[in-house]
């Protein structure tokens, strides 16, 4: 319990910032003309119920980062758990949470660095010829 | 979050089935990046363009063959990691403006259809996205008032992406909605799409956060009308 918690100390300290950050991103934005990140689970449900958790390989860039994404996940939760149903609508914490991590772990740079979706894209970078 | 509290933490995580779900999902590495957009307008078109310009040089396009083989073999078929733009609602401008820059970057955007939006008569058209939460943007876009794709721009998209099931009026299934609700908004919905564009939609897609596990009753519509995936905001689970 101490190791978990220490993981969970840690993240927070240094993520602290940034998940503010694009907590406030994310409550600026806007959901009719803008590309909203989100993760979804796949679930096979013509298996049985016990073999459902089987493991996935995913692409190998994703090895690391899906660790980070499923703790960041939870951690968006506490925060979104903390808001009434005036802010949520008709989700669950876990929701939003997930779509404040996707946009927070949106993809890892060969350097091991965690990319946010928010500084990733930069308006105009298309040559314009559609 | 300053002051962490592991205990609160662990009891706020195990309140509510779907955060432990989520997380091993995550863990597990059975999940799929999905980038969702409504609206897409001219004037949003360079951002546009440059997200999914992004999008191709460091992920790949996702079809539902790619899906198929995700769920059977347990390994992404591919180096990068997949990514879907999501495309709500059958606006209008979506075939203006998506299409498009998706087609440019030969990149599979996936785009879920309120079947009878399309049916409904361009005069009509405005009023009918106010009462079903079809949020339209600018409202000034089109001065005919078609703010809706016509069938012969669904059957374009269609014959280069994926088409998805969004009910057929853009309507909220609740485990109470009535058995003539749950006919018309799950099966007769599928059976339009279909009709229109020549060829199977597998894919149902609900309104919001609900699940399959969670709506039993909408279970025997959705195997009526031979859906191979559903989805929500949370996941994609595959029924047959």
């Amino acid at each position: 319990m101490e190791h978990i918690s220490d993981i969970l100390k840690e993240l927070t300290s240094e993520n602290l910032e940034a998940y503010h950050r694009i907590l406030e991103e994310c409550a600026h934005r806007k959901n009719e003309t803008e590309g909203i990140p989100a993760v979804i689970g796949l679930s096979d449900l013509t298996q049985p119920a016990d073999d459902r958790e089987i493991t996935y390989e995913c692409a190998p860039e994703d090895q690391e980062l899906k660790y980070m994404m499923a703790i960041g996940a939870l951690l968006y939760t506490r925060i979104f758990s903390e808001k009434g149903p005036e802010e949520l609508g008709p989700y669950p914490p876990i929701a939003p949470a997930m779509g404040a991590m996707a946009s927070t772990f949106f993809q890892m740079s060969e350097d091991g660095k965690v990319l946010p979706y928010f500084e990733l894209i930069k308006e105009g970078d298309g040559d314009g010829t559609v | 979050m300053a002051q962490f509290d592991v205990r609160n933490f662990l009891s706020m995580v195990c309140s509510d089935k779907r955060n432990l779900e989520m997380f091993s999902h995550l863990v597990n590495g059975s999940y799929i990046r999905v980038v969702n957009y409504h609206n897409t307008e001219p004037e949003d078109a360079a951002r546009i363009e440059a997200e999914i310009k992004y999008f191709s040089e460091n992920f790949v396009p996702v079809t539902l063959k790619d899906m198929d083989t995700f769920f059977k073999t347990k390994k992404w078929p591919y180096e990068k990691p997949g990514l879907i733009p999501a495309v709500f609602e059958g606006f209008r401008n979506q075939y203006d403006v998506m299409l498009p820059i998706l087609d440019k970057y030969h990149f599979t955007g996936w785009f879920y259809i309120p079947s009878f939006y399309m049916d409904v008569p361009v005069e009509e058209q405005m009023a009918f996205s106010d009462a079903h939460e079809l949020d339209l943007n600018n409202r000034e876009l089109y001065p005919d008032g078609r703010v809706a794709m016509n069938w012969d721009e669904v059957r374009e998209v269609a014959s280069r992406h994926e088409i998805c099931c969004h009910t057929g009026t853009h309507f909220q299934i609740f485990p109470d909605t009535p058995e003539e609700d749950m006919e018309r908004e799950i099966v007769l919905s599928k059976r339009r799409l279909e009709e229109q564009i020549g060829r199977e939609v597998e894919v149902f897609c609900w309104l919001y956060a609900e699940e399959y596990s969670y709506n039993v009753r909408a279970q025997k519509y959705l195997k009526e009308a031979g859906y191979k995936y559903v989805l929500g905001n949370l996941k994609l689970e595959k029924i047959r």
